[in-house]
C-alpha cells in the first residue's frame, strides 16, 4: 500500500476532513484534466475559448484548481471541443483514495475518438466476454478433480452459473464446447464422461434430479459415446427406469438418442429395428427416431456393422414403402444428413451397398447419385469397385455436373450398356 | 516532486504552522501539497497551484489554497535540486493581498538561505 493511500485512509476517519479533500480533489482534477488534454490537442487556451464561444479568460478560470464554480454546459461544450464526453456520477470515499493515490499527468490524458482503442483495437474486437474461454476456465479444472462435487454439473445443466451470454441455447452446449475445443488426446471427454456417470449413478442411489439435469446429462453422452455411457444406458434399458418413476417424461427421448448413440454391441438391434420400422420402444416413447430419422442415427462404431444394419433398416423400411409415397425424398434426406456424419465417398458406397441388397429402384438410385456428385471421380472408381464385387452390371455418366446411374442385373448388362452409349 | 520542510533547530515550524490550521484548512492545505508533488513545476504555474517567483524575493514561491482561509504557505524549488524538489520555508495566509504574519517573506527569504547551506535545516516534509 502506498504512503498517500495509508495516510488517506486514516485521515478519512474524520469527515469534515474527507469532505474537504473531495472538493478540494475534484476542482484540482478538473482543472488538470482539461489543461493536459487541451495542450494533448495541441490547442491555446484562446483557442480552445473560441471552440466554444467564450474569451481566454474564461479557459484560464476553470483551469485553475482552485476555482470550483464551473457550470455544467461549459463543461460538456469543453468536453465536446476536446473530442471527448463529459462524466459525472457520485462515487464512494475509497473511490477518492484510489484516485488521488493514482493521480498524474498520464493518468488524465484521453485518445480521440478515431484513436480510442476500445473501438477500433484489439480489445474492441476481443468478445468480451468470451463464453467459451469462461466455460473451459471452469468446467476444465473441475474435470481434472478426483472428487468434484456433482452438484456443480447440475447446476451448469440446469443453465447456472453459466457464462453470461448465450441465452436461449441449451446449457449442455456449452459444456460440448467447451471438452470439444480441447484435442481429444487431452482426455478431457473420458473425464467428463466419467462425471456425467458419476451424476447419474446418484438418481440410483434415491437422489433427485430435476429433469434438464436428465436431458443435460444424457445430451452429453450422446454426444461423447464411450464404453462407460454405454455400460449405464444399457444397464438403464434393461431395468426399465419409468416403472421406478425416476426419469421424468421429457427426458425420455433424451435417454433413447443417448443409447442408441451410444451402442458398442448388436444388442440392440432388434429392439432398434422396431423402432425404425414401427415407431415402438419397449418403455420408451420413441417418437424422434422411428423411420428415417432411426436409421440416421446409426452410430459410428464399427463394432455395429454399419452396412448391415443399414441394409436391414432400409429393407425394413421399403416394406413400408407404399404407404409412403414420400418415400423418394426421404431417403434423399437421410443421404444428406448421413453425408454431413461421415465421410462422404465411404458412406456413398455403405449406402450403395445397402440399396443394392434392398432393391433400389433406378430413380433411387438417382438420387443417391445426386447426393454424391461432388467428386465424379471418386464415384466412378467406387461404381467399378461395388460392381466388381457384387456381380452386377453398374454403368455411369460423369458428366461435368450430373451422374446418372444405373444398375442392371448380369442379364440386362448389354440393354444397360447401350443405353448409356457404352 | 520531493517535498521538504524547513527545521528551525528541532522544530519543524512547517508542521507546527499547518497542525494550527483548522481540519477543512489542513485538509485543503494537504490536498494541494499531494497535487504539488503530483505535478512538474510548469503544470503546477500553469493551474495556478504555484504563484510567483515573488517580486524582490528572487526564489520564492506561494502555495495557492483556498480554504477558509486563503493560505499561501512559502516555499522555494530545490534549493539543493531545483528539478526534482520543493521546500517549504514558512507558513502565511493573505488578506487583502498582504501575506501574514508580517515578516513572512523575508522569514522565508532568510530560511532558504539557511536550508540552501545546510542540508541538515530540513527534514522530509511532514503531514498535519
Amino acid at each position: 500500500m502506498s504512503e498517500l493511500r495509508e495516510r488517506l485512509l486514516s485521515e478519512f476517519s474524520d469527515e469534515t476532513y474527507r469532505k474537504e479533500y473531495s472538493e478540494q480533489f475534484v476542482n484540482s482534477l478538473l482543472a488538470a484534466q482539461i489543461s493536459t488534454i487541451r495542450e494533448q490537442r495541441g490547442l491555446s487556451q484562446s483557442a480552445l475559448a473560441e471552440k466554444i464561444d467564450k474569451q481566454q479568460p474564461a479557459i484560464s478560470r476553470i483551469e485553475n484548481v482552485t476555482y470550483g464554480r464551473w457550470n455544467v454546459q461549459t463543461l460538456r461544450e469543453i468536453a465536446s471541443a476536446l473530442d471527448c464526453w463529459l462524466d459525472i456520477r457520485l462515487e464512494s470515499w475509497g473511490k477518492l483514495v484510489s484516485e488521488a493515490d493514482a493521480f498524474s499527468t498520464d493518468s488524465l490524458r484521453r485518445t480521440r475518438y478515431e484513436d480510442d482503442p476500445l473501438i477500433f483495437g484489439s480489445e474492441a474486437q476481443a468478445p468480451v466476454p468470451d463464453p467459451l474461454r469462461w466455460m473451459q476456465k471452469n468446467l476444465l479444472p473441475w474435470l481434472r478433480l478426483e472428487n468434484a462435487d456433482s452438484g456443480q454439473m447440475a447446476r451448469w445443466l440446469q443453465g447456472l452459473d453459466l457464462p453470461p451470454v448465450g441465452d436461449g441455447e441449451p446449457s449442455f452446449l456449452w459444456i460440448v464446447r467447451a471438452v470439444e475445443a480441447e484435442p481429444a488426446e487431452a482426455g478431457y471427454r473420458e473425464l467428463l464422461v466419467e462425471k456425467v456417470v458419476a451424476l447419474l449413478s446418484q438418481a440410483e442411489s434415491g437422489t433427485r434430479l430435476a429433469a434438464e439435469v436428465f436431458s443435460g446429462a444424457f445430451a452429453l453422452l450422446a454426444n461423447f459415446p464411450s464404453e462407460k455411457g454405454w455400460e449405464l444406458l444399457k444397464k438403464w434399458n434393461a431395468e426399465p427406469l419409468r416403472s421406478k418413476k425416476m426419469l421424468p417424461e421429457g427426458c425420455l427421448p433424451a435417454f433413447l438418442s443417448a443409447l442408441i448413440r451410444n451402442q458398442r454391441d448388436a444388442s440392440l438391434e432388434d429392439e432398434w429395428m422396431d423402432t425404425i420400422e414401427r415407431g415402438v420402444h419397449k418403455w420408451l416413447p420413441a417418437v424422434e427416431l422411428d423411420g428415417f430419422e432411426g436409421l440416421k442415427a446409426i452410430p459410428a462404431s464399427p463394432m455395429l456393422g454399419r452396412i448391415d444394419v443399414l441394409s436391414k433398416g432400409l429393407r425394413k423400411l421399403s416394406v413400408a414403402k407404399q404407404q409412403r409415397p414420400n418415400t423418394f425424398i426421404d431417403l434423399a434426406m437421410v443421404m444428406e444428413g448421413l453425408k454431413n456424419s461421415f465421410e462422404s465417398v465411404f458412406l456413398a458406397e455403405m449406402l450403395l451397398r445397402a440399396g443394392l441388397a434392398t432393391g433400389w429402384r433406378t430413380d433411387v438410385v438417382d438420387a443417391w447419385a445426386e447426393v454424391f456428385t461432388s467428386d465424379p471421380k471418386a464415384m466412378e472408381q467406387l461404381l467399378e469397385r461395388v460392381a466388381l464385387q457384387e456381380r452386377r452390371v453398374i454403368s455411369s455418366v460423369v458428366g461435368a455436373h450430373k451422374t446418372a446411374v444405373s444398375i442392371s442385373a448380369p442379364q440386362e448388362a448389354h440393354e444397360a450398356a447401350v443405353l448409356v452409349g457404352a | 516532486m520531493d517535498l521538504w520542510d524547513y527545521m528551525n533547530g528541532k522544530r519543524n515550524e512547517i508542521l507546527q504552522w499547518a497542525q494550527s490550521l483548522s481540519v477543512r484548512d489542513r485538509a485543503a492545505l494537504n490536498q494541494k501539497l499531494d497535487m504539488l508533488a503530483r505535478l512538474d513545476f510548469d503544470q503546477a504555474r500553469q493551474l495556478q497551484l504555484l504563484a510567483g517567483p515573488i517580486k524582490k524575493s528572487g526564489h520564492i514561491l506561494k502555495l495557492r489554497v483556498m480554504g477558509q482561509s486563503a493560505m499561501r504557505p512559502l516555499l522555494c524549488r530545490g534549493p539543493h535540486a531545483p528539478r526534482t524538489e520543493y521546500t517549504l520555508l514558512k507558513g502565511a495566509a493573505e488578506r487583502d493581498s498582504v501575506l501574514h504574519p508580517p515578516g513572512a517573506l523575508e522569514k522565508a527569504m532568510e530560511n532558504r538561505e539557511i536550508v540552501e547551506q545546510d542540508k541538515t535545516k530540513r527534514v522530509s516534509h511532514e503531514r498535519a
